[in-house]
C-alpha cells in the first residue's frame, strides 16, 4: 500500500470508528446477538469484522450502554445484546449530535469555493 | 466441522485472561457456527474441512483474535502524555535543584572543598535520582492516570506566562539531546570512578597513567560545558546562533585535550581478566593519533554543517 492509500485508509478508519458506535447503538434498538448484528450491519453496507465488533460490544457493555444475556435460540447458545436505559439516552444524544454535525458539514461544503 | 471450530476457540481461550475466557470462547464459537451455517446455506451443502480451515484462516491467528478482546493498557494514556511530559520536566528540575543544594551543603562542610570532585558526583546523583523519579511518575500515571483531570491540573495557568517569541532555527531532536545527557553523565561518573571502571565478573579494566590526574579537572570542565549545552538543547530544542557557536566551540578544547594525551607515553591500557590470567593491552600513541584524527574529521564536518545552519538562521 503506498503512502497516499495508507493515509486515506487511516482517515477512513478513524471516521468509521466513531460512526460504528452510533450504528451499533442504532441497530440495537432491536436486540441482536453478535452474528445477527454483524449481518444486519453488513446487509446495510457497513462491513465490520468480528475483531472490531465483539470488543466494541464488550466495551459498550462495560460502559453500561448495553446489557447482554445468554439465550438459547435455534438450539444454540447465543449472547443477546440490547440497549440499556443509559444506552438509549446516549443513542438519542448521538443522533442529535450527528444531525447537527451533518448540517454544519453541509454548510461548510456549500460555503467553500 | 465442530472439531476445527472447537480447536480454534480452545486455542483462542489459551491466550485470554481467566475471567473472560469462557465467555469470549462461547461467543466466538457461536459466531463461527453461525458463519458456517450461513456459508453452508449459500452453497446448499455442508462445508468441507478445507473450507472451514479457510474460514479460520480468514479470522486470523488465535493469539491475534484473543488480543482484540483484551484492553490495550498504556503506561501513560495518549491524552495525558503532554501533562506527564511537563510533570517529568518539573520533577527532573526539582531533583537537580535538591541535588545542587545537597552538593552545596557537602562543599560547605568540607575543610578542603574540591569542586571538581563534587561535580561528577552531582551529575551522577541527579541522573540516578531522576531515573527513580521517572519510574515513580510513570507508575503513578499508570495506576491513577484516569483519575487525573488535565483541565483541573492547569486551571491556574495564565496567558502572561507564555514565552516570548524568538528567532528559531532548525529543531533539535530531543531524543538525541537526552541520549547526549545520559552518555555524558555516565562517562563523567565512569572517568571519576563514581561507577566502577571494570565490567562484569571477568573484568575489562581501563588503566589510566598518572598524568591523567592533572588533566582531569580540565576534562571535567569540558564535560560540564558539554552537559550544560546538551541540557539547553533538551529544554529549548531549537538551534540559535548562540547555541551553534557554543556547540562548535566545544570541539576546540576537546582537540587540545586529545592532543595533550597524544604526547604522553602509554596514556591508557586495557586489562582483561584478573590475577595470573590478566592480559594488558596498551593503547600506543598511534591509536590515540588515529582517534585524534578521527575526531578532527568529525569535528570539521560538524563545524561546516553548523556554519551553514548559522548562516541560514540569519
Amino acid at each position: 500500500m503506498n503512502d497516499d492509500a495508507e493515509r486515506l485508509n487511516k482517515l477512513t478508519m478513524e471516521l468509521r470508528r466513531g460512526l460504528l458506535v452510533m450504528a451499533v447503538l442504532e441497530a440495537l434498538v432491536k436486540p441482536h446477538y453478535g452474528y445477527s448484528l454483524r449481518r444486519f450491519l453488513q446487509d446495510r453496507e457497513l462491513e465490520v469484522d468480528e475483531g472490531t465488533l465483539y470488543p466494541l460490544l464488550r466495551r459498550l457493555e462495560s460502559q453500561q450502554l448495553l446489557a447482554s444475556e445468554w439465550e438459547v435460540q435455534e438450539g444454540r447458545k447465543r449472547r443477546v445484546y440490547r440497549l440499556s436505559e443509559a444506552g438509549e439516552t446516549a443513542r438519542a444524544a448521538m443522533q442529535t449530535e450527528w444531525q447537527r454535525l451533518n448540517r454544519a458539514l453541509t454548510q461548510i461544503t456549500e460555503n467553500t469555493p | 466441522m465442530n472439531n476445527w471450530l472447537e480447536r480454534y476457540t480452545y486455542a483462542v481461550k489459551s491466550y485470554l485472561p481467566a475471567q473472560v475466557r469462557g465467555d469470549v470462547a462461547d461467543e466466538l464459537l457461536s459466531d463461527l457456527q453461525d458463519e458456517c451455517d450461513y456459508r453452508a446455506e449459500t452453497l446448499n451443502r455442508d462445508l468441507t474441512d478445507d473450507e472451514i480451515k479457510a474460514l479460520l484462516k480468514e479470522r486470523g491467528h488465535p493469539m491475534l483474535v484473543a488480543a482484540d478482546f483484551q484492553p490495550r493498557p498504556t503506561l501513560v494514556s495518549h491524552s495525558l502524555f503532554p501533562v506527564y511530559l511537563q510533570l517529568l520536566r518539573w520533577l527532573v528540575m526539582a531533583i537537580a535543584l535538591v541535588q545542587i543544594c545537597l552538593a552545596g551543603l557537602s562543599l560547605i562542610q568540607q575543610q578542603d572543598p574540591r569542586v571538581w570532585q563534587i561535580l561528577p558526583q552531582l551529575f551522577w546523583s541527579t541522573l540516578n535520582a531522576s531515573l527513580y523519579g521517572f519510574a515513580w511518575l510513570t507508575l503513578i500515571f499508570y495506576l491513577f492516570g484516569e483519575s487525573i483531570n488535565r483541565t483541573e491540573l492547569f486551571k491556574h495557568w495564565k496567558p502572561d506566562t507564555l514565552p516570548k517569541v524568538s528567532a528559531e532555527g532548525e529543531y533539535i531532536s530531543r531524543t538525541g539531546s537526552a541520549i547526549e545527557v545520559v552518555v555524558l553523565v555516565y562517562f563523567t561518573a565512569w572517568l571519576n570512578r563514581i561507577i566502577p571502571r571494570s565490567l562484569g565478573e571477568n573484568p575489562i579494566a581501563f588503566v589510566f597513567s598518572e598524568q591523567w590526574i592533572g588533566l582531569l579537572p580540565w576534562i571535567n570542565a569540558l564535560l560540564l560545558a558539554s552537559l550544560l549545552m546538551a541540557v539547553a538543547k533538551l529544554i529549548f530544542p531549537y538551534w540559535t546562533r548562540r547555541k551553534l557557536i557554543g556547540d562548535m566551540a566545544l570541539h576546540l578544547p576537546t582537540l587540545i585535550i586529545l592532543a595533550v594525551i597524544y604526547q604522553w607515553d602509554s596514556a591508557l591500557s586495557v586489562v582483561i581478566g584478573t590475577g595470573e590470567h590478566a592480559r594488558e593491552f596498551a593503547f600506543s600513541s598511534t591509536w590515540i593519533g588515529i582517534g585524534l584524527a578521527g575526531y578532527a574529521i568529525v569535528a570539521l564536518i560538524d563545524v561546516i554543517t553548523k556554519a551553514r545552519q548559522y548562516r541560514a538562521i540569519g
